[in-house]
């Protein structure tokens, strides 16, 4: 919003100085991800107070584990604080107009529309199992991911021309796919995947926060040289204009993501609830997959993509077919409370690996 | 494109006015008319044609809608009344054939219209089953919009609704229910009418109902009659034919008369019978048993035999319970295990309750090598010899069965209900428990030994009735194919802690036939699974009881591939370490497990150790010192305690010196929430007053 309010005011009235400033990618991150803290910040004691007046209480599955049983009692949802902060930030600070913020803009709503659903569902029942069925989230992701991937084929993608179904890897310079059908599979089952590992990460204080956040602020530089035309050129990347703004929003999630820690971190004083995770898994998604970073996230988002797969296999093959355990316990952060670390240890050690894992795919930027 | 729109619009009116209209004018006589649907299953066919009966002469004209190729198909066309048939299908919840089962529907639904419109009845009659389904949307349906005035009513048979009537109900003027405890299940619009038979059994003087006996005059003996539907039941048939030989004693006293089934199906009652009879016994035992047992196919005139019997052995659908209970008989009843909601089950506790029978659950017997699911002859004969030796009990059974009949008869009871819209006396239900399904049940008994901790004892929390059930319930899902089921009988067997199941448990246990292969490929071991050799050791432990076989699968689950199976093994060992027969085996199989890879296996063999273990095991431990995993060091340190308390010979103060070095970091707590132990300690004072 402000950009468009600078740039009124700076094409009919004298003063550039610091209206120009408001053109720049750059401050207006920065700007984005104070606003979004400050925004939490102020939110996040009243929010805390209303959801323990109302009785939002987490009610988690039966796992097993000590420390686990604990956590009852703790507001869930907290998630709306992610959510509320990221949108008015972004709404603020970003160029709405951009196609590539307004599809992430509509991910990222859609899903925390969809967890904020399944979160009141599982208020109404007081208890963990009585969220959504998995089929049936499965099927309104399902359905977004078609309608996402739908566009990202079509001419309505913010990508220049022909750009649209082409698969790219990292350490190549072209494309290593090109096939509208071929590839409008592979996103939307990608689609899915992704948007569903932040929530079975989330499952310790803080576990999923910060790597979420590492994640989208490794992507927010990636969208600065993809979207800037004499980086892109340099570093060997397709340059995508516009595509410069993600940067905005994935500033504006940092600062969200770190006050939302300052409530999260062990012992949590509120849970961000599948609101937030879904919320956050449709950010990712939307955010890799316009940046034709698809094959990035086994390596940039390495945390997720091991929890899911250590659940997934746990689950449909050890528990529900072959009748034994596979892992000790799954996902992988139970795995390790299981071998005796304390859950702050493992949180820690996780946001290590992470920070580590992004590292790394930075690094692939320069290693073309 | 507006005018067609009218156009459209305008026709679709006319065409309504004129159905309407239509409707109207048939509708004139129409309180002759009811439509009768149920089916699927004789017992919702027999039912719907008695209250059809029952409405007569009032209503003359009947209408029955159908399916084909099931039960009514047959049945309806014999009592003369005309029949339709509606495409249905049952509901097969989440699959890929929902689709088509929509589809079957909305035709069904359709074509109920078409009938029911032509027809315009003034009463649609519902006894359950799938095809009254779309028959009930359909009346509902044309109610709301003005093409149809009927009234709906359903009944319901069992204790437990069928899922139709359940969905149902809420469309009909008023759910008219066999038991009482249905109640519960049609809070706003069910009425107790009883179960409406279609022959009337006259109850007759037991002198005069025994001349009219349709075998040779069994005399002045005790006359116990046993039965399992028209086409008999393989359970009740061989469960009577094994206690003849127990009975044989009484033949004197009683006689015995087994109704084996038509054979009209796949199963043929009488020559099941016959050749039992010949395989079990010799030829001299046959000649006696024949001076006081008969069987027969069928009993046509069930009237005479019920009032001259003093004991009745059957299967507990509505229709025969109900039959006891307006005849008074006394009852030993056989459930039809694993119907849907165990409606048989529900019955026939409905029954015990009230005092009127005794129920025996199947159990699996071993027969020719294979398992089936049975009763012990020994058992029916032990439970029929203490019957008949006791004549007050059988008096007070006699009074309970009645006690399960409402006040009216149910056919006047049905009539005033449906025609004259008025209520039966109503009748009080005592408090009962639903049967749970196994899952939900163990759910609900962690939930309670939760909340009572120590003081927790099934005895205490259930009634025995209802665990009678989930013991049989247990035994029969042992012996189940599929390992979910098994895994299910495991855990509840555990926590019934049912002695009889612990020769399958331990057979369970340390199988050690290997799974096909492509689960091989993918981490499977034996054919019986991880987890159910886990939870079998677990529930042994459960039980608690002790022996050679015990010990030996203890010593098997030491070697297990999978580790859960270990740890339950050596958790089992260490239980009952003061039962054990040769502790010293067990001290070097559990030193030997030192170097397991899954250190949960290390840390139960080092607290088995310090139950079993002596001096020599001392050092064992303090080796354990530096190791990497905390949890093990905790374990050692707790053993060597254990030792001391054992009071093992071993010099103090070397030891104390020894201990110290233990690595005592580690990488985990468990936290207090100063808060929170607080809040529960007020809420426990608050408690116990």
């Amino acid at each position: 919003m402000f950009y468009y309010i600078g740039r009124y005011l700076a094409e009919n009235f004298q003063d550039p100085g610091f209206l120009r400033l408001l053109g720049y990618i750059s401050f207006r991150s920065i700007a984005a991800a104070l606003t979004s803290m400050a925004i939490t910040f102020l939110m996040a004691k009243p929010l805390i107070r209303y959801f323990h007046k109302r009785q939002f209480l987490d009610y988690a599955r039966n796992t097993g584990i000590p420390s686990a049983s604990d956590k009852s009692g703790t507001p869930t949802m907290g998630g709306i604080l992610i959510v509320v902060s990221f949108a008015a930030s972004a709404l603020l600070w970003a160029q709405v107009g951009n196609g590539f913020v307004i599809l992430v803009l509509f991910s990222f709503l859609y899903f925390a529309g969809l967890g904020y659903m399944d979160d009141r569902a599982k208020q109404s029942a007081r208890s963990g199992e009585g969220g959504y069925s998995e089929k049936l989230k499965l099927v309104l992701q399902g359905l977004f991911a078609l309608g996402f991937t739908l566009v990202v084929l079509s001419r309505l993608a913010p990508f220049p021309e022909g750009e649209g179904s082409l698969l790219y890897a990292p350490f190549f310079k072209h494309a290593v796919l090109s096939g509208a059908v071929i590839y409008g599979i592979f996103v939307f089952l990608y689609f899915i995947a992704v948007s569903n590992s932040v929530n079975i990460t989330d499952g310790l204080d803080g576990l999923a926060i910060v790597p979420s956040m590492f994640v989208v602020s490794a992507l927010g530089i990636f969208a600065y040289i993809i979207g800037n035309s004499v980086q892109a050129r340099y570093l060997q990347f397709t340059h995508y204009p516009g595509a410069g703004e993600l940067t905005v929003l994935a500033s504006a999630f940092a600062g969200a993501s770190l006050a939302f820690l300052w409530y999260n971190a062990y012992p949590a004083q509120i849970f961000m609830g599948d609101t937030g995770a879904l919320a956050i898994g449709g950010l990712i998604a939307s955010f890799t997959v316009l940046l034709k970073q698809e094959l990035l996230f086994p390596l940039l988002g390495g945390l997720f993509v091991v929890e899911a797969f250590t659940s997934q296999l746990q689950d449909k093959i050890g528990v529900s077919w072959l009748g034994r355990r596979l892992f000790h316990r799954a996902p992988l952060h139970h795995e390790l409370q299981y071998r005796g670390l304390a859950e702050n240890k493992v949180v820690v050690r996780l946001w290590i690996i992470s920070g580590v894992l992004a590292l790394l795919a930075l690094a692939t930027i320069k290693i073309r | 494109m507006a005018e067609a729109g009218l156009l459209v619009l305008a026709s679709l009116a006319a065409l309504y006015l004129l159905l309407f209209v239509a409707g109207r004018i048939r509708r004139k006589d129409s309180p002759k008319r009811a439509v009768l649907t149920g089916g699927g299953s004789a017992g919702h066919v027999y039912p719907a044609i008695a209250i059809g009966r029952a409405l007569t002469p009032e209503v003359s004209e009947f209408l029955y809608l159908g399916t084909r190729r099931r039960a009514e198909e047959k049945v309806v066309p014999k009592e003369g009344i005309p029949m339709r048939f509606i495409p249905a299908a049952p509901y097969p919840g989440l699959s890929p054939w929902l689709p088509f089962f929509a589809l079957k529907l909305v035709l069904g639904i359709v074509k109920s219209c078409f009938h029911l419109y032509f027809f315009q009845p003034r009463y649609v009659i519902g006894t359950g089953g799938f095809v009254s389904a779309p028959v009930v949307m359909a009346a509902f349906k044309l109610n709301c919009i003005g093409l149809l005035k009927c009234r709906i009513y359903l009944h319901e048979q069992n204790v437990a609704p069928g899922k139709l009537n359940l969905l149902a109900g809420r469309f009909a003027r008023k759910v008219m229910v066999t038991f009482p405890e249905s109640l519960i299940f049609f809070r706003k619009n069910g009425i107790v009418t009883g179960y409406p038979l279609r022959k009337t059994i006259i109850k007759e003087d037991p002198e005069t109902a025994r001349k009219k006996l349709p075998f040779p005059d069994p005399g002045k003996r005790t006359l116990i009659f046993a039965f399992g539907g028209s086409q008999g039941s393989r359970t009740i048939n061989r469960a009577v034919v094994d206690s003849l030989r127990f009975l044989l004693p009484l033949k004197d006293n009683i006689f015995v008369v087994l109704s084996a089934g038509l054979g009209q199906t796949v199963y043929k009652g009488i020559e099941d019978v016959r050749a039992r009879l010949a395989a079990n016994y010799t030829e001299t035992e046959r000649r006696e048993i024949d001076k006081f047992f008969h069987c027969d196919t069928y009993f046509h005139d069930v009237s005479s035999i019920f009032s001259a019997a003093s004991l009745v052995i059957s299967r507990s659908g509505a229709g025969s319970l109900f039959e006891l209970a307006s005849m008074g008989v006394p009852s030993v009843l056989i459930p039809k295990f694993g119907l849907a909601g165990e409606h048989q089950v529900m019955n026939a506790q409905a029954m015990e309750r009230v005092g009127g029978a005794f129920i025996f659950y199947e159990n699996p017997m071993k027969e020719d090598g294979r398992m089936t699911e049975g009763v012990e002859g020994r058992e029916i004969a032990g439970k029929i010899i203490s019957l008949v030796g006791a004549p007050t009990v059988l008096a007070g059974m006699k009074l309970g069965s009645g006690k399960l009949l409402p006040p009216a008869d149910p056919l006047e009871a049905v009539k005033m209900v449906v025609m004259e819209g008025r209520q039966p006396e109503s009748v009080k239900c005592m408090p009962f428990r639903p049967v749970k399904s196994v899952p939900d049940f163990i759910a609900e008994v962690g939930a309670v030994r939760a909340r009572e901790g120590r003081n927790f004892s099934i005895d205490k929390a259930f009634k025995q009735p209802e665990l009678d059930y989930y013991r049989a319930k247990a035994l029969s899902l042992l012996y189940q194919d599929d390992w979910r089921l098994k895994n299910l009988g495991v855990k509840l067997a555990g926590l019934l802690k049912l002695k009889q199941s612990a020769a399958r448990l331990l057979e369970l246990a340390v199988c050690r036939r290997e799974a096909p292969l492509p689960e091989r490929l993918f981490g499977a071991d034996f054919e019986e699974v991880g987890f159910v050799r886990r939870n079998c050791f677990a529930s042994l432990t459960a039980i608690g009881e002790w022996g050679d076989e015990w010990e030996g699968a203890a010593a098997l689950g030491f070697s297990d591939p999978y580790y859960e199976v270990r740890v339950e093994a050596l958790k089992m060992a260490a239980a009952n370490s003061r039962r054990l027969k040769d502790p010293g085996r067990f001290t070097a199989l559990a030193r030997g497990l030192f170097e397991d890879r899954e250190f949960e296996v290390v840390k139960e063999s080092v607290i088995l150790l310090g139950e079993i273990g002596s001096a020599e095991e001392i050092h064992c431990l303090l080796s354990l010192s530096e190791h990497f995993f905390w949890q093990v060091r905790e374990a050692a340190l707790f053993a060597l305690r254990r030792m001391v308390e054992r009071k093992v010979p071993c010099d103090h103060g070397k030891l104390k010196e020894e201990a110290s070095r233990f690595v005592l970091t580690s990488t985990d707590f468990r936290p207090t929430f100063g808060i929170k132990e607080n809040y529960r300690d007020l809420m426990n004072a608050l408690g116990t007053e």
